[in-house]
Formats: C-alpha cells, structure tokens, sequence
C-alpha cells in the first residue's frame, strides 16, 4: 500500500500510535483518506499536526492528540446509544447554563479532549474532512478576500486559521462562550503567526451584537444553541449587503453539549431560509461506513448571504 | 456473573457488531485479538466498548482500555469478572 508508505512523518507516528490501541481500525480511516485524497491529505494533516505541537509544546504528541480524540469518540458513541434508545439528545435548551459552567468553563474537558478532538475530526472522519474541503473550495476559494471576518463559536480555531492563511491582508475576529476555546485558538493562530490579526472576544454572541462585517465563519454552533433561529437572525442582521457567511449544522449527531436536535438536513435548510438569509451552495455528508444507518450523524456545510429583498 | 456467561454475552454483542458490517464473527476465539480480525471498525469497537460499560456497569478508566487488558473476549470477561 504505496499510500501508507509515504504518509509523512507526523502522520504516521499518530497512525501508529493508533494502530497500537484498541482503536487501531482509526488507523483504516486514515489509510482510507490518503487512498481518496491522495498526497494533499497526508501534507495537510502534517502541516496540522505540526501545528499542534507547535502551540502545545509541553504536551506528549502523539499521546495528547491520540488519546483527546478517542475519547471525545468514546463520548460521542455513548451519547449515541442513549439518542438511539431515547429518541432524543441527553441534553437540552433548558441547561445551557449547566452546559457552559461542565463543558464550555471546564478546562479538565476544554483542554484534555474536547477541542483537539474536534480539530483532529476533520482529518479522520470521512464526512468531517469532506465538509473541511469544501470550506476551503466552496467559501475561502470564492470569497473575496474581506477587510475583517468574524468567527462565532470559534472553538478550536480551525476555519479562522484557513481564513487567515487564505486572506493575508484580513483581520479575525474571534467570538466564543468558553475561555478555554479562545485560548486554544489564540495558541494555535500565534503558533502560525498571525496574533497580530486576531482580536478575541469572550461571552455569548447573541448579547454582544457585534458590528456588521462582510464574512462571518459560524462552524459548528447552531446545534449546541438553546434557540439557534435567534443566531440566524442576528447572522442575517449582522452580514454587509454582499457579504458571505460559512455555517454548519449538525443532524441526528447526539453529543453532550448538542441541544438542539435537527432530524433531518431539510430541517436546518428550512430554519436558515426562514431566517432571512439565502443558501447559495451546500453539502450534506455523512460517514460513509453509515450511509445505511436512517440516525446517522450528518453534516452540512452551507455559504449563505442576506436575502436581498 | 457467571464466567461463562460474561464471555457468551461479550462474544454475543461482537457478533452482533460484526454482523451489521456484514461479517461473520462466529469463528472468533476467545484469545483472538479483536481489533486485529478486521471484523469490527473503529465506531463498532466504540460501540462494543461502550456497551461492555453499561451491560457490567463498569467504566473503563482511559489509561486502562489497553489491547493488553481488553484485546480479546477472554481478556475483557476477566476484566469484567475482576471489577464487578
């Protein structure tokens, strides 16, 4: 397997850290992408990982990263079991405020498992790195570079560090709940460079009202909000007349902090036209090993703009 | 429980799993190394493991879910048998 050979150096430690575990079938998903992806997925997972240990010198790679994402994993798959059994999320709008203070306000969670294993999702789940692709050929690619951008939710920090290497001339706002998301994120951003370009803002983005910008980066959000039409109408207000805005949503995809439940893709569509703004191109994935599986997590990836009226 | 009915009901659920992806797990020995067999992917050693913890109301603490300490079916009964 000629793919495997040639997995850069990074890469590979991580895959055979993997490969070691209980989880060496990981390793399978790695070897899948490299086969699909070719050589720009190995080099852009080193540049990541690269990245990581860069920002976080004084924590064991690959231990750090291997162990972060199998247990947000381990998490997620018993938050499915319960989903499958109850119908519903564990969680829901009415403890948002317990979820900030045991999630978002816990470092034990924020900083040992919860972000390293969502930015490394989008180089191991199938779905993740496909919706990572068309960020970067759908929205980075055919946006022109904006004066300013802001990312709400900005969690890890992964699509504003693609933004900020794309645009060179763009300044970042970052926006998010937890201290511990902008910290991570601010680390990895000045790891690359670009602390000049950043500036961080702490607290909930729907009491903030920022000013209007002319590209907004909203990636995994609406899902973990108590009323996520509230954000939609705050991002249609807070969008420039031709400006463009990146969002996610998540579909049947039960984890501890995801509040609110879309059951299916149409519904997220449906909730962000309603909205006020218009879709102008989207993806919906899923893991391919779950095509069959009617509660399989879903993505979509959506560029929206304002509806012009 | 039973010893006997620990490993029957941990070979159970891995067939199981297996059977979902389409394989046939019935010749698994209980000292094969599970994830080496290629019968179950990652989410499915997710799932197993998962529900090894709510089926014998254990949880497996991180730094011990070790191929050394549940690697086959006969590892993971005695662990069970062990912290039940």
């Amino acid at each position: 397997m000629p793919h495997i050979k040639h997995l850069p150096p990074l890469v590979k430690r991580f895959r055979t850290m993997v490969a070691g575990s209980m989880f060496s079938a990981l390793g399978q998903s790695i070897d899948d992408l490299a086969r699909q992806h070719g050589p720009a997925y190995g080099q852009s997972f080193e540049s990541h990982l690269e990245l990581l240990i860069r920002a976080f010198p004084e924590l064991p790679f690959p231990d750090w990263a291997v162990n972060g994402f199998i247990r947000l994993n381990r998490e997620i798959v018993r938050e499915e079991r319960l989903f499958r059994q109850q119908g519903r999320y564990s969680a829901g709008p009415e403890i948002f405020d317990t979820i900030v203070t045991e999630v978002y306000s816990n470092p034990e969670v924020m900083e040992h498992h919860y972000l390293v294993g969502l930015y490394l999702s989008y180089f191991l789940w199938p779905h993740h790195h496909e919706l990572w692709n068309f960020f970067g050929s759908e929205f980075l690619q055919k946006t022109p570079e904006p004066e300013r951008f802001m990312e709400w939710g900005v969690g890890h920090g992964l699509l504003s560090l693609a933004a900020l290497e794309a645009w060179p001339e763009t300044q970042g706002e970052f926006y998010d709940i937890s201290p511990f998301s902008l910290a991570f994120a601010h680390k990895l951003v000045t790891a690359y460079g670009f602390q000049q370009r950043c500036r961080l803002h702490q607290g909930d983005i729907i009491a903030q009202r920022p000013e209007p910008a002319p590209c907004i980066l909203c990636g995994e959000l609406l899902e973990h909000l108590p009323d996520p039409g509230r954000l939609l109408d705050l991002l249609a207000n807070s969008l420039t007349p031709w400006g463009q805005a990146f969002l996610t949503g998540a579909v049947n995809a039960p984890q501890r902090d995801h509040l609110h439940l879309f059951r299916t893709p149409e519904e997220v569509l449906q909730m962000v036209r309603s909205h006020g703004l218009t879709i102008r191109r989207h993806l919906v994935t899923v893991h391919p090993n779950r095509r069959q599986d009617p509660l399989a997590p879903t993505v979509i990836a959506m560029v929206v703009e304002r509806k012009k009226m | 429980m039973d010893p006997d009915r620990t490993t029957s009901a941990i070979r159970g659920e891995i067939e199981r799993l297996a059977r979902r992806a389409g394989h046939d797990a019935s010749g698994l020995a209980d000292d094969d190394l599970i994830p080496a067999t290629g019968l179950l992917d990652s989410t499915a050693i997710l799932e197993l493991i998962a529900w090894y913890e709510d089926h014998f109301g254990l949880e497996i603490p991180e730094e011990v879910l070790t191929i050394d300490n549940f690697g086959s079916i006969a590892l993971m009964a005695a662990w069970a048998q062990e912290h039940m």
